[in-house]
């Protein structure tokens, strides 16, 4: 640009510099379309479940995964193998496989004359397989299991017999066609051919030497008679290789060549130019973007990484690595020519000869060579979020310019090894020469007739009607399989690994709304939860214990989208979902005659935090160090051994002396707002007034269904996850309050309800709280099963009395269900009473060796939007969102399409991150914890040096079962599709399948489940009746699987 | 009152144990036995069996005759003028030693029990963790270098089938052949002082090596930079400490107890035994100090400056185990062995507790009212940019030994082999053997 503002009057300047803003723009707009599909993580300060193929989300659920395998060289399913024993298992049933199967309407005409129809035979293909997607896996199918000779193991006895059959019969014909010994050989030779590079044989020798005896060649039949499948199934195998042979050297469906320089070296070199670009590039970017980790921070960050990197790199003395030779010399011409980091990359783009036409694939190729590093550059770019800038500026561009430096030297250096000198952009031409790489990958005969090999035998289709077969119909049955690929295959497999579970849930919900469990009308307490998959269980204890208490489930930050700063917190930190951008902001702050006990905490805090600091830099540091370490290293063994070996003695003990050491004072927040005051003009206001209070107070009643009956006491739970040696713990928190805790908003819902000023306005909207009606706030832990309630002090006595019969049913509940959670903890004692189970909870919150202080979601599988007599007495074994909505309340839909809105995207989030992470591991997910470095406070690598591990660790997912989310609402179908047309968010989901919707009628209970193809269906339960039992623990004890619904009826 | 035949049965009972039952699990595993249950109890109980032996029999000791104790198991094989004895040793310093193993193991495989259930390769890593632990007390409580060679050794493989525990992704093989390398390469100063203990002063015993050293000076040096090597690599000294960092590829777990603690160790336990000998070898002295001094800077740098939690802890302790060395150059054997116990058990929990990084680096921020993400220390902030870009790159590049010894060392070396390979495959090509060439080029990259 600076070029074309030199000559602004002439006219005959060269057409190059009005070029050059064309290549930034395009640079510029592939950056932000491959900046896509980097994963969208953020620190783990503030982790957030969401969608990881979010960039794929306005595409169908299964075109989203083919699309991202290709791109992002991921895993969408389980593996087939996986499939294949959960068939075994009985976890996919056949009816599952059937009905699938049905819904995706393959003609019934036959692939070809003789062939099976298209349906049996994609049936047959995706129940079995064809097997062998590598060569070297057919060759072992050949040699080792001497495949061409005898039926696969799972051909049934069927098509076992059909084939013998058909083929003696084939048999008789062609020998009397033969007529005689001479057109014996010729016979012969369409049972057996030599196969190439096997030296050329007599068929009829080959044959005897396969079948062990001497071939008479005046009776064939007779050595048929001697081992028929021998017989059969080599005769099979020739024909269709027979038939394949004109289809040899055409180039394969699928096949991705390499294209840029980096495959190719690898393959032609075999030496990887990423392992001297990441050994060099990774620690510089974990320095760059070091949020406090290092006490010596990298010096020019606020010029951005490519500045920084080349300062650091330029200054002083140093040895280069020979792969780098040359780098100064550039790094001081492109400081002199005062380039910036898009103008090298402009440059190195050229270098590396790009053509234009490419740009957009090199971009994204170059970044998705580290999809977590450079995911967390364009992250920490684009939306910093609540945790705030450091003083680096971070852009993509920067990194790209870095990385794409080191790639220039890399790839110049292992193509020196290879004796190609010279020009960069010479380096793909040149390997694309070499004997390594060949042309695109070639159909062979064996490769390509062995799916139509394993499809005959599964078939029962001989040698015969492949004889007979013309080339036309060989082709059409070769097309067919492959279009029946294997993401075809596995997507019916998933479907019908889907269907079991949407099966056995809505099963349980017709029975249960067939014979519907006495539901209190007049509840005495109500207890609201967060709409959790984990409170299912509590929701049904507390019912078990408590049949006069109701249980309601709300998102997690109660409509209260707040900026909150807690005595104990440095700032303020939004607590609503990451969407949401708060408006007002509470501070806790201790009561004014606590307020020396406040101060007296602070310092303290202050002072443990000093020295806790001086404490960490000394022992890391030289001479202090050596006193440091050998002096207090002895003291290390204390709280060592301590921890290691009675973790939750340690716990209580470190929990005591922090209670004695730091007491707490006693808090009220500050939720009034008086309607006059001026902090209007800031952002973010201080505080609610009273008519914003009783808006949202209202929306929450309304939203749970809750404007007529009220209990003398309502606590409001949040909740939170305790845990320690846990980078991911925000993963465990909750997900609406932004991955934190949401005992605040709990208190500030309950205060602001308690307000005589907001009943008022209540009463004003027609919302009638009884005076003796009191709302507590509080605090869940679903680490360690504790309730902490809020404000309890400030009760009236009426409410203590009503509070001193429910704490009680509180803490049973609690006891209860850390019983049923410990259920699927291997290291839990085994039948253990309550008491010990909610001990070991307790410990393994404390635990640091424990990599799985909680499951946390992973058992998710559903989500219920509706009134709780759809779900209450049904063991949904914390596996269900349970959202509390009274359509009755709701005609026009308003409420529902409110809460869809929050509910549809932050359950789909979770569930879709657990699926995607359980499904690949690797690359989806973080793989296992324990190689896990935490680095730069943002992230974890494995070791020392890896790509930033983005999704969720497997302890986290290994329990965890695949399925999409299934959205049970009760509404009409009439009413959520207008709600879909309404929200567009919601109808991504749902049109797109990446949530299963299932409608319940409000009025006739009638089922119905929607599918993009068919729309709203009518559901009919498949079984009648559930297995009854009276409480939750008679159903899961001495279980520790998942467990089917049941029941519950006392 | 015990006496010595049946303190030496009990003490032998701290590596045999753990031996003994790293053997059971082998057996288990073959038999297809192995679960996590049944390991973990093995491992459970061979540890706190080989630590109560321990504790009775240095309990024993220190009731008995002050001195240090010899306690011989007879010899493995002897002939031509050579005796492999199988003796123990306990003096205040292996004492000290050997019960910090112990109970380092002991929490190591309480610890792993939970950290490591579902792992696939837990009875690996219990299998690997008691071979280590015999290797390690072997080597502690040896009398003599040829059975702390073998201790020794046990635990240099050990280690490297640790760090690449996860042998499935390429990182972890790669980070543990280099260890490998390392390893191996520093053995041969080990063997080489065994070799010439014998051949100079025909013995091998600690104790009497210092009687031998004194008659002849020249031995003592020999060796003494032979044994300084040796320690060089284990305990990750300039200029071969870059596998250190590297080794942190498995559970967190063992890099505590192997990089964190004890392994790491293992050079400056060998000086310690070695010290009588070393005192009359200047040169031996000052390559110590040398070393010592030079890994002490260069690591408490580079800890300074490293963005992850692990590599920090790491370098902090190469940064402690240079001092080390420097404090046993000086002759201070006592404070040597003070630190080394105490700083072992501290790098150990800071170990352990690297996963809490994030959680305590919030926790501090809270707790000073901090709010700015970027918390630079004050005082490196008041340096000039100048100054502090030039230790900034001294500090993340290592001062550079690493790619220098990779520049001037290992690529020469690699070009010199593809050279002679390629040599090689032409005269073979001579006798009608061409096909190799292409395989073996090609496995020398490895």
């Amino acid at each position: 640009m600076s070029t074309a503002t030199a000559h602004p009057l002439s006219f005959d300047a060269p057409p190059q510099p009005a070029a050059r803003p064309d290549v930034r723009e395009r640079l510029q707009a592939a950056l932000e379309h491959a900046s896509h599909y980097l994963p969208a993580q953020a620190p783990l300060e503030v982790f957030v479940h969401h969608n990881t193929l979010h960039a794929f989300q306005h595409l169908p659920f299964h075109a989203a995964i083919r699309e991202a395998q290709t791109k992002l060289r991921v895993r969408g399913y389980l593996t087939k193998e996986t499939y294949r024993e959960l068939l075994a298992s009985g976890r996919i049933r056949e009816d599952d496989l059937d009905a699938v199967l049905a819904d995706e309407r393959f003609p019934g005409e036959p692939i070809a004359p003789g062939f099976p129809s298209r349906d049996v035979a994609a049936a047959l293909v995706i129940r079995h397989g064809v097997g062998a997607e590598t060569i070297a896996h057919l060759r072992w199918n050949l040699v080792e299991k001497d495949a061409a000779n005898r039926f696969d193991g799972d051909i049934r006895q069927g098509p076992r017999d059909a084939i013998v059959r058909s083929t003696r019969a084939w048999l008789e014909q062609e020998v009397a066609a033969a007529g005689g010994p001479a057109g014996a050989r010729e016979v012969a030779a369409k049972v057996v051919s030599p196969t190439p590079g096997e030296r050329a044989l007599d068929p009829l020798r080959k044959l005897g030497a396969l079948l062990g005896r001497r071939v008479d060649p005046r009776d064939l039949m007779g050595a048929f008679a001697c081992n028929p499948e021998l017989f059969s199934v080599r005769a099979l195998w020739t024909a269709c290789v027979r038939a394949c042979e004109h289809l040899e050297g055409q180039p394969c469906p699928q096949d991705t060549p390499a294209v840029f320089h980096r495959d190719l070296l690898l393959r032609t070199s075999g030496e990887d130019p990423n392992d001297l670009v990441h050994a060099h590039l990774i620690p510089l970017c974990a320095a760059f973007l070091d949020r406090g980790q290092s006490y010596w921070t990298m010096p020019d960050r606020e010029r951005g990484f490519f500045r920084a990197w080349s300062k650091v790199l330029s200054s002083g003395l140093g040895v280069r690595p020979a792969w780098l030779a040359g780098l100064g010399e550039r790094l001081r011409d492109w400081d002199a020519r005062k380039l910036g980091a898009e103008d090298v990359v402009v440059e190195l783009l050229a270098e590396l000869g790009i053509a234009d036409d490419e740009l957009a694939a090199f971009v994204e190729h170059t970044l998705l060579q580290l999809p977590g590093w450079a995911g967390m550059f364009h992250r920490l770019e684009s939306a910093p979020g609540p945790i705030g800038r450091t003083r680096a500026q971070v852009h993509l561009i920067d990194y790209m310019a870095v990385r794409l430096t080191l790639d220039l030297f890399a790839y110049c250096d292992v193509g020196a090894r290879l004796g190609l000198r010279g020009q960069a952009r010479a380096i793909r031409a040149a390997c694309a020469g070499l004997p390594q790489i060949s042309g695109p990958k070639q159909r062979g005969r064996h490769d390509t007739s062995w799916p139509l090999f394993r499809l005959c035998q599964l078939a029962g289709v001989s040698a015969a009607t492949i004889y007979a077969a013309s080339r036309a119909d060989v082709e059409a049955v070769l097309a067919f399989l492959d279009e029946l690929d294997e993401p075809t295959r596995l997507r019916v497999l998933h479907e019908a690994y889907e269907r079991r579970y949407r099966v056995e849930l809505l099963d349980a919900l017709a029975a249960n709304l067939a014979a519907p469990p006495p539901v209190t009308t007049r509840p005495r307490h109500q207890v609201v939860f967060c709409i959790d998959d984990r409170f299912e269980s509590s929701r049904r204890h507390l019912e078990e214990i408590a049949p006069e208490c109701e249980t309601l489930g709300a998102a997690g930050f109660f409509g209260l989208a707040i900026a909150y700063q807690g005595i104990d917190d440095p700032s303020t930190f939004p607590l609503c979902p990451v969407v949401v951008e708060p408006q007002h902001r509470i501070e806790e702050q201790a009561l004014t005659r606590q307020f020396s006990i406040a101060e007296l905490r602070a310092s303290r805090r202050r002072q443990l935090g000093e020295i806790e600091t001086a404490w960490g830099r000394m022992s890391r540091s030289l001479l202090l160090g050596s006193i440091v370490t050998a002096v207090a290293g002895f003291f290390a063994a204390i709280p060592l051994l301590a921890s290691v070996f009675s973790p939750r003695a340690a716990g209580r003990m470190r929990k005591a002396i922090a209670r004695w050491w730091l007491p707490e004072p006693m808090t009220r927040l500050t939720e009034l707002r008086a309607e006059q005051d001026g902090t209007r003009t800031a952002q973010v206001m201080s505080g609610f007034t009273l008519d914003e209070m009783a808006t949202r107070v209202a929306s929450l009643l309304e939203n749970m269904g809750i404007v007529h009956r009220f209990g003398k006491l309502i606590v409001v739970l949040g909740h939170d996850s305790s845990s320690v040696n846990n980078p991911y713990f925000p993963a465990y928190s909750c997900g609406a309050c932004g991955g934190r805790s949401g005992g605040p908003n709990a208190r500030l819902f309950a205060r602001m309800a308690n307000q005589s000023g907001v009943r008022e306005r209540l009463a004003a909207r027609g919302i009638e709280v009884p005076a003796d009606t009191v709302f507590v706030g509080g605090l869940y832990d679903t680490a360690n099963d504790m309730i902490r309630l809020y404000d309890a002090e400030d009760l009236p006595d009426a409410a203590l009395l009503e509070l001193r019969v429910l704490s009680p049913q509180l803490e049973e509940m609690c006891r209860r269900n850390a019983h049923e959670r410990c259920r699927r903890f291997a290291a839990a004692p085994r039948r253990a009473s309550p008491e010990r189970d909610q001990r070991h909870v307790e410990g393994r919150a404390f635990d640091l060796a424990q990599a799985r202080p909680e499951l946390g979601h992973a058992t998710n599988a559903a989500c219920f939007v509706g009134r709780r007599p759809l779900t209450a007495g049904l063991f949904l074994d914390r596996r269900a969102f349970l959202v509390s909505y009274d359509p009755e309340q709701d005609p026009k839909g308003a409420i529902l399409e409110r809460i869809l809105l929050a509910v549809g995207p932050v359950g789909a989030g979770i569930n879709l991150e657990y699926f995607f992470s359980t499904v690949d591991a690797e690359r989806l997910g973080a793989g296992t914890k324990l190689p896990h470095n935490v680095t730069g406070l943002f992230g974890v690598m494995n070791g020392a040096s890896s790509d930033l591990r983005t999704g969720l660790p497997r302890q986290m997912t290994e329990i965890h079962e695949p399925v999409r989310l299934h959205l049970v609402v009760e509404a009409t179908p009439a009413t959520l599709l207008a709600i879909a047309g309404r929200q567009p968010i919601v109808a991504e989901l749902v049109t797109n399948e990446w949530l299963r919707l299932c409608a319940v009628d409000p009025d006739t209970r009638a089922i119905q489940v929607f599918d993009a193809r068919f729309g709203f269906r009518p559901y009919t339960p498949v079984s009648a009746g559930l297995p009854r039992v009276a409480r939750s623990g008679d159903w899961y004890a001495g279980r520790d699987g998942f467990l089917p619904p049941a029941l519950i009826r006392p | 009152m015990l006496d010595p035949n049946t303190l030496a049965h009990v003490i032998a009972l701290a590596p045999a144990a753990p031996a003994l039952g790293g053997l059971v699990i082998a057996v288990l595993l073959a038999a297809r036995l192995a679960g996590e249950r049944v390991v973990a109890a093995v491992a459970q109980t061979a540890i706190g069996l080989g630590l109560l032996g321990l504790l009775v029999g240095l309990v024993g000791w220190a009731l008995g005759p002050a001195g240090p104790l010899e306690l011989g198991f007879g010899s493995w094989y002897s002939g031509a003028g050579y005796d492999f004895r199988i003796d123990l040793l306990i003096d205040g310093r292996s004492a000290a030693v050997s019960a910090l193993v112990s109970l380092l193991l002991l929490a190591t495989s309480r610890f792993s029990i939970a950290y490591l259930h579902r792992e696939p390769g837990f009875n690996r890593f219990f299998l690997l963790m008691l071979l280590f632990g015999a290797g390690m007390q072997t080597l502690v409580l040896a009398g003599n270098l040829e059975l702390l060679f073998v201790g020794w050794e046990i635990v240099g493989m050990t280690s490297v089938l640790l760090v690449g525990f996860f042998h499935d992704r390429q990182g972890p093989v790669k980070a543990a052949t280099r260890v490998l390398v390392t390893y191996r390469l520093c053995d041969i100063g080990l063997l080489t002082a065994g070799v010439s203990l014998h051949r100079w002063l025909h013995t091998s015993d600690w104790m009497a090596a210092e009687q031998a050293a004194l008659t002849s000076p020249w031995p003592a040096t020999f060796v003494g930079l032979s044994l300084v090597f040796a320690a060089m690599g284990k305990s990750a000294q300039f200029p071969l400490g870059g596998w250190l960092p590297r080794a942190m590829e498995g559970p967190t777990a063992s890099s505590a107890v192997f990089y964190g603690s004890l392994s790491v160790h293992a050079g400056v336990y060998l000086l310690l035994r070695a010290a009588p000998l070393l005192e009359h070898s200047l040169a031996a002295q000052t390559m110590m100090i040398t070393v010592g001094a030079i890994t002490a800077v260069i690591s408490a740098m580079s800890s300074q400056a490293s963005p992850d939690a692990k590599s920090a802890v790491a370098y902090a302790t190469a940064s402690q185990v240079g001092l080390m060395f420097v404090e046993i150059g000086f002759g201070l054997y006592t404070i040597a062995t003070v630190h080394l116990v105490a700083h072992a058990m501290l790098r150990y929990y800071q170990f352990l507790r690297t996963p809490s990084a994030l959680q305590d680096a919030l926790a501090r921020r809270a707790a000073l009212g901090r709010t700015e993400a970027d918390e630079g220390a004050v005082r490196w902030e008041a340096l000039g940019l100048r100054t502090r870009r030039y230790v900034y790159r001294m500090a993340i590049e290592r001062f550079d030994v690493e790619i220098a010894l990779d520049r001037y060392v290992v690529r020469p070396v690699m070009a010199l082999s593809r050279r002679l390979d390629r040599l090689e495959s032409q005269l073979l090509a001579l006798h009608g053997e061409s096909d190799r060439r292409g395989r073996g080029s090609k496995e020398d990259r490895r």
